[in-house]
């Protein structure tokens, strides 16, 4: 055991040496070469990955944006709907009453119109009825009781003619 | 060597550690290369780690599983965490070395854990030709890289009074000749006292022929195997680790 043996070293060499030879050529070079492709190829993916992180960050953000700004416009548009409708609504109003005012006086104007008219006719009549009745006076000496029948006479014409009208 | 109790050859746990030729062959200039325990198992050793790593080799798939996955990570620890963490960029070039003795070793010492093989690294030749070897390719690394006078020069700290050199320069040579021998002694001391507890504890069995007292023994049988297996790992580890600090010591500049 401890006796030296030099053919036991040269064996030990030779074993050693056959080995080395043969994983270098077989074994290490396409392990190390695999795992170097792998490594670099895991990089590269990495970094593709990272980069497209970045974009879809980026592209969030501008959608965020702009989910915002579309917002704020469609609260703007909503408020301005709003205040154009107040708007019409108040005009509506506005001419509605306006419009009915000038109804009603113009109501007014066609009764005060009549009622003169009415009156005028009125006169008219009561002045003819008179002239007659003074003809009549004329040409007759009334009795009391012709003269109370005249008077009946006459406002039953002014009644009747009043009614006609 | 001392006989242990009275089992003969068995009893003795030194006896396991005894090579004798498989198959004899001729010596050749007075050489032996009749291939004994230890040179079987350095074979099996070598066609086990090639087979194992040719056939990952050659199966290597994107997202790995299982036996890839093992070695992947076992190549790519002998990479970073040990190669490149102790040489730096440097020892690039030095990765095939490191990674095939740390293997081989590895290889050599689990395989001796199985019942009834041999350790070949509990064999001082074995161990230390693979020290000599390192210290070689050490020397052989430092001269390449500074040159002979450079690296020769390189081997004392600078500025040292000369006075003083006497001294300095039998010591950093004991220092340079120690490391291969204390990579060689510390391989072999390792390998060979874990198995010789577990032979130990198996002959406590035999000796004390009780039934009662044959779980203890068997007990520190178990437990000293576990150990070992963690032993065989992490004396290979030391062994690359090592080289791996002897080689970056001798490609650094200065001392």
């Amino acid at each position: 055991m401890f006796e030296a043996e030099p053919g036991l070293i040269i064996w030990t060499w030779l074993c050693f040496g056959v080995l080395f030879a043969l994983l270098s050529k077989f074994a290490y070079k396409p392990i190390v070469a695999f795992l170097e492709k792998r490594a670099e190829s895991v990089r590269e993916e990495l970094e593709v990955s990272e980069t497209k992180r970045k974009e879809a960050e980026d592209l969030l953000e501008q959608y965020k944006a702009q989910l915002d700004e579309g917002r704020v416009e469609v609260q703007k548009m909503i408020e301005e709907g709003r205040s154009v409708g107040e708007k019409l609504k108040r005009e509506i109003v506005d001419k509605a009453a306006d419009e009915s005012k000038g109804l009603v006086k113009k109501a007014q104007e066609e009764i005060d119109r009549e009622k003169k008219k009415a009156l005028m006719e009125l006169q008219e009549q009561v002045a003819e009825l008179s002239v007659q009745v003074a003809s009549k006076m004329i040409q007759d000496t009334l009795e009391p009781k012709d003269h109370e029948k005249l008077i009946e006479d006459a406002l039953a014409q002014v009644k009747e003619n009043y009614a006609k009208n | 060597m001392a006989e242990g109790g009275g089992g003969g050859g068995a009893m003795n746990p030194l006896h396991h550690f005894e090579i004798h030729p498989i198959i004899e062959i001729p010596p050749i200039a007075g050489v032996d290369f009749s291939i004994t325990q230890p040179v079987l198992w350095m074979m099996i050793a070598t066609a086990v780690v090639f087979g194992t790593l040719t056939f990952v080799a050659a199966t290597l798939k994107r997202s790995p599983k299982g036996l890839q996955n093992f070695i992947e990570m076992t190549i790519n620890f002998l990479r970073k965490d040990l190669v490149h963490a102790v040489i730096g960029e440097e020892g690039k070039g030095w990765f095939p070395f490191i990674a095939t003795l740390f293997l081989f070793i590895a290889a050599c010492n689990l395989l001796g854990l199985i019942p009834g093989s041999f350790t070949a690294t509990s064999n001082i030749n074995v161990t230390s030709a693979l020290a000599i070897m390192v210290f070689v390719f050490v020397q052989f690394a430092g001269i390449r890289k500074k040159g002979l006078l450079g690296y020769m020069t390189g081997l004392v700290p600078s500025g040292v009074p000369k006075p003083i050199l006497i001294i300095m320069i039998p010591i950093e040579i004991v220092s340079l000749l120690v490391k291969p021998f204390s990579l060689a002694v510390r391989l072999f001391a390792n390998m060979l006292a874990g198995h010789m507890v577990i032979y130990v504890f198996l002959g406590m069995i035999i000796l004390f022929k009780s039934i009662i007292l044959t779980p203890l023994p068997f007990i520190g049988v178990v437990i000293m195997y576990a150990f070992e297996i963690f032993v065989a790992l992490i004396q290979a580890y030391i062994f690359a680790v090592l080289t791996a600090s002897y080689l970056s010591d001798a490609l650094q500049e200065g001392h």
